[in-house]
């Protein structure tokens, strides 16, 4: 491996692959890990990395496979550790609507199947088109549509009995 | 759907830029050191493997295969039966050059030195050096040469050793049956030396397995018995 070119490589992208994990996970220490996990995997190809037509599509490929196979080691969901919710939210914001609406949107996230998250953090953050996310996640353009659409009508829903909570809390 | 995209490009501010690189080169060269040493480990696993192998299907190959059996690559001649020419060497076309050369002088030598005196003929019997097998390369070369003497297979193990200062020069270092007297017989052994004296070994009637060994004993043990001069 030559670490020069990788080291660059990592830290043209390590923000962007950072702000990925952390939507798949929706929490820091498993994104750090799988960040981490994705790029020892690039580590130990990374002449096959560097010589692909897309290396950025490649460590893409490997970080949302990362992300959809760990379920063998998965941690615990977020909604089952609410104190980590509270935790994470970050200093220095006191715009009280923007935190909610953070914490309802990664609360409902993690209800998601790993899957529905992946797809929904291709389509509607990277910006990628049906197809590519098929490619991306090994599956048919039909399953990325149906995936898609399961997974808004469970976040629309989710996000709705959050909104009456919030409005019952108050 | 812009709201979902606005929604995850927000939450997606919360991330922090993991620092996670140097722990992934050191992990990544860990790996690199491991798999180097897992390579060399099944290398040298596979090495000793073939060797044990070798070493244990080459004595096999030299050592009680029958004659002709093609899963044997020692057999290099093998005898064309009773009654067939003189010099006839079915299994000859199996040879390498080196080991052709060879048996070529030890065919050369072996009449002189092994003749079969059967009741009422006096024959010389180059057909009677029915199989030669090659044990070792050079500069070693150890050959069985089996030899069948009024229907009794003798083996001699012949050893050539070649050297530099030396013409190659060959010693029968063993001698014994490989099969049980067939009939009552004599056999009479005869050893040429380099200076063209004979020596003669003669074993009459009925052969036994010890006259065979004595017989052997006696080939092996004179100290002038030089088989290729």
């Amino acid at each position: 491996m030559r670490d020069e070119e990788f080291t660059e490589f990592v830290r043209a992208r390590l923000a962007h692959l950072s702000r990925v994990a952390y939507l798949l996970t929706g929490d820091h220490h498993a994104a750090e890990d799988l960040v981490q996990t994705a790029l020892l995997r690039v580590a130990t190809r990374w002449s096959r990395v560097r010589a692909a037509e897309d290396p950025v599509g490649y460590v893409r490929k490997i970080i949302y496979h990362e992300h959809v196979s760990a379920w063998r080691r998965r941690r615990p969901a977020l909604s089952d550790r609410p104190e980590a919710a509270l935790l994470s939210v970050p200093a220095g914001r006191d715009e009280a609507g923007d935190v909610v609406t953070r914490l309802m949107v990664r609360d409902a996230l993690a209800r998601l199947t790993r899957k529905q998250r992946a797809v929904l953090v291709l389509r509607y953050f990277e910006d990628l088109t049906e197809t590519q996310t098929a490619a991306i996640l090994d599956c048919s353009v039909g399953n990325v549509k149906s995936q898609t659409y399961r997974a808004l009508a469970r976040l629309r829903e989710i996000t709705g009995a959050l909104d009456q909570a919030q409005e019952v809390r108050r | 759907m812009n709201e979902v995209a606005h929604m995850l490009a927000e939450l997606a501010d919360d991330a922090r830029s993991y620092d996670v690189l140097d722990a992934v080169l050191v992990r990544a060269r860990r790996r690199a050191r491991q798999r180097r040493v897992l390579l060399v480990a099944t290398a040298a696993g596979l090495v000793v493997t073939a060797a044990a192998w070798l070493s244990v299907a080459g004595p096999r190959a030299d050592r009680g295969q029958p004659v002709g059996d093609p899963g044997c690559p020692a057999v290099l001649a093998e005898s064309p039966g009773p009654g067939a020419p003189t010099g006839t060497r079915p299994g000859a076309g199996r040879l390498t050059e080196p080991c052709a050369a060879a048996i070529a002088r030890l065919s050369a030598a072996l009449p002189g030195v092994l003749r079969d005196s059967a009741p009422g003929a006096a024959l010389p019997v180059p057909p009677s050096l029915v199989q030669l097998r090659w044990r070792t390369a050079l500069p070693t070369y150890e050959a069985d040469a089996v030899a069948v003497v009024g229907g009794v297979r003798l083996t001699f193990t012949i050893q050539l050793y070649y050297d530099r200062d030396e013409p190659p020069v060959g010693t029968p270092m063993s001698f014994g049956p490989s099969g049980e007297p067939a009939e009552p017989t004599l056999y009479r052994s005869t050893n040429q030396h380099a200076d063209g004296t004979e020596v003669s070994v003669d074993v009459s009637g009925p052969a036994s397995m010890d006259e065979l060994r004595t017989l052997g004993s006696a080939v092996a043990r004179d100290p002038r018995l030089t088989l290729f001069p």
